[in-house]
C-alpha cells in the first residue's frame, strides 16, 4: 500500500503491537473454552479474569461490575434498552442529546417506535448539553438518563459528573457513551456518578469486536441476549477470549499513556499546530467544538462554501485519510446531526472536515495536511458557485 | 494515458466500461452516486455495494458521492410536479443532464482530471472540433436519446467506452472479467417501488394533502365515470391498458386536461399529431438555416420519423410527415441527421 498519512484515529485506531503479541496465544495454543471443567479450561477462565480486572482498575469499577461485549453498539444497545426493558413499572421515559452516536439514538428511536417517550436534549454552540433543560425535563416516569462522554465528531466534553449528581438525586438511572473518552480522559466510574458505561477496544488500540459495558452494582437491567451463564448472565455466548486479552492490554497501556503527560502533550501540541495551520492559511473556516472542553485528539474545522467529500478526495489522492460528517456502510455523506445541533447551516455542516490524532501521529502526517489541503481548498472554491456569490 | 472518472452503478455496462478504459491503460477511478435512501429498485446499498467490489476486482479507487438532495430537488420533483400538470416527465433525461453527467465533470474539474466516462450505449464522434452525439453500433441498447441533452461544450470530456461493442460482447467481457452480477436490466423509473403507480409514488412522496381525482370523459365532452382508485395525472397519452372504463370498444387516453382534471379517452386515431411545438431546445449540431428536414423521435423506443423542423429561439415547430402516435406532453422529442443527434426539446 502507497504511504498512508493517518488521521481519523476518531473513527479507529491502530493496534498497539503489545495489545497483537498478547492476543496471539489466545489464537493458536490457548484456545480453551474458559467454562470448561478442565485445568486448561481453568486457566483460560484465570486469564480472562484478570483481564476484567485490568479493565475495572481502567474504569475504577469493581471487576464484577465489567461485562465484556462486542464493542461500543452493543454495549450502549444494553444499556438503553436493558433498562428500558427493565424497568417499564417505574415508566418508559428516556432522555438523552441530540448529539449522541447512532448506537444510542437509532436504539432510542427504536424504542420510541414500540411506546418509549425519548427527549432529545439540544447542546449549545460549542456541543454542551443544556443542563437546565435536563432538569425540566426528568419526570416521574423517566428510568433512564444517557449522555455521552465526549463527542466523536467534535470533541467536546460534557459535565457528566454533574449531569449524574443529578440524576442521582433524582433517582434515575445514568448511562454515558464513553466510547470517544477512553484512552483520551481518565475514567473513574465512581467521581463521575454513573451506574453504565459503554467502551470500545479499537477507539484505543485495542482489538476491534470487543468492549465493555460497565454497569454498576444494583441497577437493574434485562439481558438482551438468552442463552448460557456468560457474564454473570448478563451477556450469553462463549467469552471473545483473545478479543477480551487484548483489550485489557490495551487498557494497561491507555492508563501509563494518560498518565504521562509529555505525551498527552505531544499529541496536542501536533492537533494545535494543525488546526492553527488551517486557520492561518485558509480563510473562512470555522473550528467547531468547544474551545477548552474538548478532546485533546480531536480537530473539526468547516471550511465554507465547498463540500467535505472532495475535500476528501482531494486528500486521498495524496494518501491522508481524513473524516467529514460521519462514516456509513454506503461510504456517502450525510450532514452531521452533531454539526445541525450545534447551529451549523447544511452548507457549513456539509464543509466540516475531522482530524482525529493519535500517539502514532507524526509531525510528517500534520505537515502533509497543510501541504495538500489549503491548495485543494483554493482549487474547490475556485469552482464553487457559493464562493464566487460571495466574493462578488 | 488520461485520468478518468467513471460513473459506476454496479451493473454490468459501468463495470465493463471502466474495465475498457483501465485496460487501455488510463487512471481510472470509480464514482458511485447516491441518489435515494429507500430500497427501490435502484440506488440502494446492494447496488454501491456491487460497484464497489467491482472497483476492488478492478483495481482502482471509488468513491460514493452523496447526490441525494440535488436528485430530490431536479428529478423527483420535478417527476411530481410534471404529473400533477398533467404531462408526463421523463425523469432519466432529467438525472442525466443535471445529477449524473454534472456530478462526474464536476470531480473531473476538480481533480484536474481529463474525461468522465459511463456505461451509456452512445457514441461520440469528433469531426472539425466539433463533437457529435451518436447512436451506439448496438442499435438494440443505444441510448443517445437520454444524453441528447448534455451540452455541445460537455461531449468533449465524455467517453462512452461501450460505443462500439454489443451488449452482448459486453456481458461476455463482463464474465471473462469475473466482474458479471446477474440484476435486472435498470428501470425506468428507479426510484419508484416496483409496480408502483405514479400515483401511489405521489401520494406517498409529496405533501399535497388533498389530492383532486378528476374523471374520464369522452372526446365529444361527456363525462364516463369518476376516477376512484387514482387520479387523473396517473395516465399517460396513448394509454389503452388499466383504464378501467368499459366503453364497448378499445379507447385510448388522447388528452389530460390537468386544469379540469380531465382523463380524455377516445379512438386511436385521435391519439395521434402531426405537427407539435417543442420548449428547451438543446442544440448540439447548429444548423445553418432554421427550417430544414430531419428525422425525429418522440418516444426512447420510437422509430424515428421524417419530419420538417422550424426553429424559433429556444423553441420549435415540429410536423411529421406522417402522423405520430402518442406525441406526449413533457416527453422528448430528439432530432436526427442521420445517426447523430442535432439537438432536442421537450414537447409542449
Amino acid at each position: 500500500m502507497d504511504k498512508v498519512y493517518y488521521l481519523d484515529n476518531n473513527a479507529t485506531t491502530k493496534t498497539d503491537p503489545e495489545v497483537v503479541s498478547a492476543m496471539m496465544p489466545y489464537f493458536s495454543e490457548n484456545y480453551f473454552n474458559p467454562s470448561g471443567v478442565y485445568s486448561a479450561a481453568q486457566e483460560a477462565r484465570k486469564d480472562v479474569e484478570n483481564a476484567r480486572s485490568a479493565a475495572a482498575k481502567f474504569l475504577n469499577a469493581d471487576p464484577k461490575e465489567i461485562i465484556f461485549t462486542s464493542g461500543g453498539t452493543e454495549s450502549d444497545n444494553m444499556a438503553i434498552k436493558g433498562t428500558a426493558y427493565a424497568n417499564t413499572d417505574k415508566g418508559k421515559h428516556i432522555i438523552t442529546t441530540k448529539i449522541e452516536h447512532h448506537a444510542i439514538i437509532n436504539t432510542c428511536k427504536y424504542l420510541e417506535k414500540h411506546g418509549w417517550e425519548v427527549t432529545y436534549l439540544g447542546v449549545d454552540k460549542f456541543g454542551i448539553v443544556d443542563i437546565e433543560e435536563l432538569k425540566r425535563s426528568i419526570r416521574k416516569d423517566t428510568v433512564l438518563i444517557s449522555v455521552m462522554y465526549a463527542n466523536n465528531e467534535i470533541g467536546t466534553i460534557q459535565p457528566i459528573e454533574e449531569i449524574g449528581k443529578i440524576a442521582r438525586e433524582n433517582s434515575v438511572y445514568f448511562h454515558t457513551d464513553a466510547v470517544q473518552a477512553a484512552g483520551k480522559v481518565l475514567l473513574d466510574v465512581k467521581k463521575l456518578n454513573v451506574d453504565m458505561m459503554s467502551i470500545s477496544g479499537h477507539k484505543f488500540h485495542g482489538p476491534k469486536g470487543v468492549g465493555i459495558f460497565y454497569l454498576k452494582k444494583g441497577v437493574r437491567i434485562h439481558s438482551l441476549t438468552q442463552g448460557g451463564h456468560h457474564e454473570f448472565n448478563r451477556r450469553a455466548g462463549t467469552e471473545n477470549v483473545p478479543g477480551i486479552i487484548g483489550l485489557a492490554k490495551a487498557c494497561e497501556i491507555a492508563s501509563a499513556h494518560l498518565t504521562d503527560s509529555a505525551d498527552m502533550a505531544r499529541i496536542k501540541a501536533m492537533r494545535d499546530r494543525l488546526e492553527k495551520g488551517i486557520i492561518e492559511r485558509i480563510p473562512e473556516v470555522i473550528v467547531n467544538g468547544h474551545p477548552e472542553k474538548r478532546m485533546d485528539n480531536t480537530s473539526n474545522v468547516s471550511i465554507k462554501y465547498i463540500e467535505g467529500e472532495g475535500m476528501l478526495i482531494h486528500m486521498d489522492f495524496e494518501g491522508i485519510c481524513a473524516s467529514s460528517g460521519s462514516a456509513c456502510t454506503s461510504g456517502s455523506l450525510d450532514p452531521s446531526h452533531v454539526l445541525l445541533a450545534i447551529g451549523l447551516d447544511h452548507g457549513t455542516a456539509h464543509g466540516s472536515i475531522r482530524f482525529s490524532l493519535s500517539k502514532y501521529t507524526t509531525d510528517e502526517d500534520v505537515n502533509k495536511v497543510l501541504e495538500v489541503l489549503p491548495p485543494a481548498v483554493v482549487k474547490l472554491r475556485s469552482m464553487s458557485p457559493f464562493w464566487k456569490e460571495k466574493n462578488k | 494515458m488520461s485520468r478518468i472518472f467513471v460513473g459506476m452503478s454496479g451493473g454490468v455496462d459501468s463495470t465493463v466500461a471502466a474495465a475498457l478504459l483501465k485496460d487501455e491503460g488510463h487512471e481510472v477511478v470509480g464514482v458511485t452516486l447516491k441518489l435515494w435512501d429507500e430500497a427501490s429498485r435502484c440506488c440502494n446499498l446492494e447496488d454501491i455495494q456491487d460497484a464497489r467490489k467491482a472497483a476492488f476486482k478492478l483495481g482502482i479507487k471509488h468513491y460514493v458521492l452523496n447526490m441525494k438532495d440535488d436528485f430530490k430537488k431536479s428529478v423527483v420533483d420535478y417527476f411530481i410536479r410534471s404529473y400533477i400538470k398533467g404531462i408526463t416527465p421523463n425523469p432519466c433525461v432529467i438525472c442525466n443532464e443535471e445529477i449524473k453527467f454534472r456530478a462526474l465533470l464536476q470531480k473531473v474539474k476538480e481533480n484536474n482530471f481529463d474525461y468522465a466516462a459511463t456505461g451509456h450505449y452512445a457514441r461520440i464522434k469528433e469531426k472539425n472540433g466539433k463533437y457529435l452525439l451518436k447512436e451506439a453500433r448496438d442499435k438494440t441498447k443505444t441510448q443517445e436519446y437520454f444524453l441528447s441533452r448534455l451540452a455541445p461544450a460537455e461531449l468533449k470530456s465524455i467517453i462512452f467506452p461501450l460505443g462500439e461493442y454489443k451488449k452482448s460482447e459486453v456481458v461476455k467481457l463482463a464474465k471473462s472479467l469475473d466482474v458479471y452480477v446477474e440484476k435486472p436490466e435498470s428501470q425506468e423509473v428507479c426510484f419508484m417501488h416496483k409496480n408502483e403507480t405514479p400515483y401511489e409514488f405521489i401520494k406517498r412522496n409529496s405533501d399535497i394533502s388533498m389530492i383532486e381525482k378528476g374523471a374520464f370523459y369522452d372526446s365529444g365532452g361527456g363525462k364516463i365515470s369518476d376516477i376512484s382508485d387514482s387520479a387523473y395525472f396517473n395516465y399517460t397519452l396513448g394509454q389503452r391498458k388499466g383504464l378501467g372504463i368499459s366503453a364497448g370498444k378499445p379507447v385510448y387516453v388522447v388528452k389530460i386536461d390537468a386544469e379540469k382534471k380531465r382523463v380524455v379517452v377516445g379512438d386511436k386515431k385521435e391519439a395521434y399529431a402531426q405537427r407539435f411545438m417543442v420548449s428547451s431546445l438543446n442544440i448540439l449540431i447548429p444548423q445553418k438555416k432554421p427550417e430544414f428536414h430531419a428525422k425525429v423521435k418522440v418516444r426512447y423506443k420510437q422509430k424515428k420519423a421524417e419530419a420538417f423542423v422550424s426553429i424559433s429561439g429556444s423553441n420549435a415547430e415540429i410536423t411529421f410527415r406522417e402522423p405520430q402516435f402518442a406525441v406526449t406532453p413533457g416527453q422528448l422529442a430528439v432530432i436526427y441527421r442521420a445517426d447523430a443527434v442535432i439537438g432536442s426539446g421537450f414537447i409542449e
